[in-house]
């Protein structure tokens, strides 16, 4: 066998076993345990520290691509907090295409299960294309002034039982969670938020921005926070519902021993050429 | 004038701004930082009208001076033009729109997301040798979070996903922050050139 050649498979070789491994957790799931990290008993914790009936914004600030990573966290969140009736408001500003339609989804499906009633449990912005670290800033000291008045499909705000009772960011919100994958994301919500209002902050982020927010964790900036598809279920096995996060991990688990063992692969191709190069 | 103007609006503009945040100026400074915020927004949607503008005058010309890929400009100003009229009579959420938002924008931006995973599977694969000290570090740093972040790195090594969190912890967190303090330090010096008209780049006069 010319072991050389391990270095230099063919990327279309790569690419089907990486499918057929993502595919077989579909048909056959092996359900392995998944161990629930400090970080995500902290996000937990704190959501469990908002007062029953407390108010938690959410921002489920993400596009099409990371929502199968954290879609599930807001599916979780939106179960945890009404479990306790909490208030959720929510906004979704990353990606105007996507996120506000998906948040909402998420929240109204939950909603609908638990028997929670729009406009007076919960309430949903969804995206606001303008200029949204001033509409933030607005909506810091009167919510209804920097939502112009509007929900996400253009309801008035001021005819909501729940508006009447949260007037602002500062003074009627508990907690905020965020997504994050990238700007707007946890960093603004901590730079215009959370930071000069004392207002605790945690979420979750993809798993190509979770080493981004470790030094704010470590400094007790954000309480705690999500990392990737693993942090959702972990988060859900904290809630006691499976979802879409648990699903998924069996997949993760074989992707990820796939590109292992490609790697191996590839260095032992690697080291052999170049044992071979130095006989010669 | 026609220079020296925007650069003195710069400056007036961020000496105010820094003097709201900076200084106590009572509820008159309240004030002036929600009017500040609402200009903000209104000019704002002003660069939503100036983007496509810039765009379809710049694929325009593309086409008229039939550049290299040529075409693919000629398609997107069709798709332009075509979706803007099915907007305009559809509405945002009629059903057409909605088919074009879900189906065509949302699905594609999905498939090239999943597809960049497939581009970094083949790129580890190709790149990731053990070639010196710092790229053995990296490899088995990279091996260990890919185990830590999956249940599977649990069942064939007990704990992974610990010490897959103390790398993210402890070396991560210190390199991050690193990082970060040496971006912002940047990112406020290349303000302070704006500010002081230093740099002019953005003004199309060059620096």
């Amino acid at each position: 066998m010319d072991w050389k050649k391990l270095q230099w498979i063919d990327v279309r070789i790569l690419y089907a076993i990486i499918i057929v491994c993502l595919m077989i957790p579909m048909f056959r799931p092996v359900g392995l345990p998944v161990a629930i990290s400090d970080n995500t008993r902290t996000v937990y914790n704190t959501v469990a520290s908002v007062p029953d009936g407390g108010v938690i914004w959410v921002s489920h600030d993400t596009g099409p691509g990371n929502a199968p990573e954290l879609n599930p966290m807001i599916t979780a969140l939106a179960r945890q907090a009404f479990a306790k009736n909490c208030k959720l408001i929510s906004t979704s500003l990353f990606n105007q295409t996507f996120g506000p339609g998906t948040t909402f989804d998420i929240i109204d499906a939950v909603a609908k299960e638990m028997g929670k009633e729009y406009g007076v449990d919960w309430v949903h912005l969804g995206y606001r294309d303008n200029a949204w670290p001033a509409t933030i800033r607005l909506m810091i000291d009167n919510i209804l002034e920097g939502a112009i008045n509007r929900d996400w499909k253009g309801e008035p705000l001021d005819k909501m039982p729940l508006m009447k009772e949260v007037k602002s960011i500062k003074d009627d919100v508990d907690l905020i969670f965020c997504t994050t994958v990238g700007s707007p994301g946890y960093s603004d919500w901590m730079t215009y938020v959370s930071e000069p209002l004392h207002i605790p902050l945690t979420g979750g982020a993809s798993l190509t921005m979770y080493s981004g927010v470790q030094p704010y964790i470590r400094s007790g900036q954000l309480k705690g926070f999500l990392g990737g598809l693993r942090g959702a279920a972990e988060y859900e096995q904290l809630v006691g519902v499976p979802g879409a996060g648990l699903a998924g991990m069996d997949a993760q688990s074989l992707g990820h021993i796939t590109v292992i063992v490609f790697l191996i692969l590839g260095n032992v191709g690697y080291f052999v050429s170049k044992r071979s190069a130095k006989k010669e | 004038m026609k220079r020296r103007l925007p650069l003195l609006v710069v400056l007036v503009t961020a000496l105010v701004c820094m003097g709201l945040k900076f200084l106590n100026l009572g509820e008159k400074g309240a004030t002036l930082a929600t009017d500040l915020d609402t200009i903000v927004q209104t000019s704002y949607l002003f660069a939503f009208l100036f983007g496509p503008i810039h765009l379809i005058r710049l694929h325009y010309s593309y086409v008229q001076k039939r550049r290299p890929n040529w075409a693919y400009s000629a398609f997107l100003l069709g798709v332009c033009a075509v979706t803007t009229v099915i907007f305009f009579i559809n509405k945002i959420d009629g059903p057409v729109s909605t088919f074009i938002i879900d189906s065509i924008t949302n699905a594609t931006d999905s498939a090239i997301y999943a597809m960049l995973g497939f581009y970094v599977c083949s790129a580890a694969y190709r790149s990731f040798k053990l070639k010196n000290v710092e790229a053995t570090i990296l490899l088995i740093a990279a091996v260990i979070l890919m185990l830590g972040q999956a249940p599977i790195g649990d069942a064939i090594i007990p704990n992974t996903s610990k010490f897959a969190q103390w790398i993210l912890d402890v070396p991560n967190s210190a390199g991050m922050r690193g990082i970060r303090i040496g971006a912002s330090i940047g990112a406020f010096a290349a303000s302070i050139r704006v500010i002081l008209g230093l740099e002019r780049s953005w003004t199309g006069s060059g620096s």
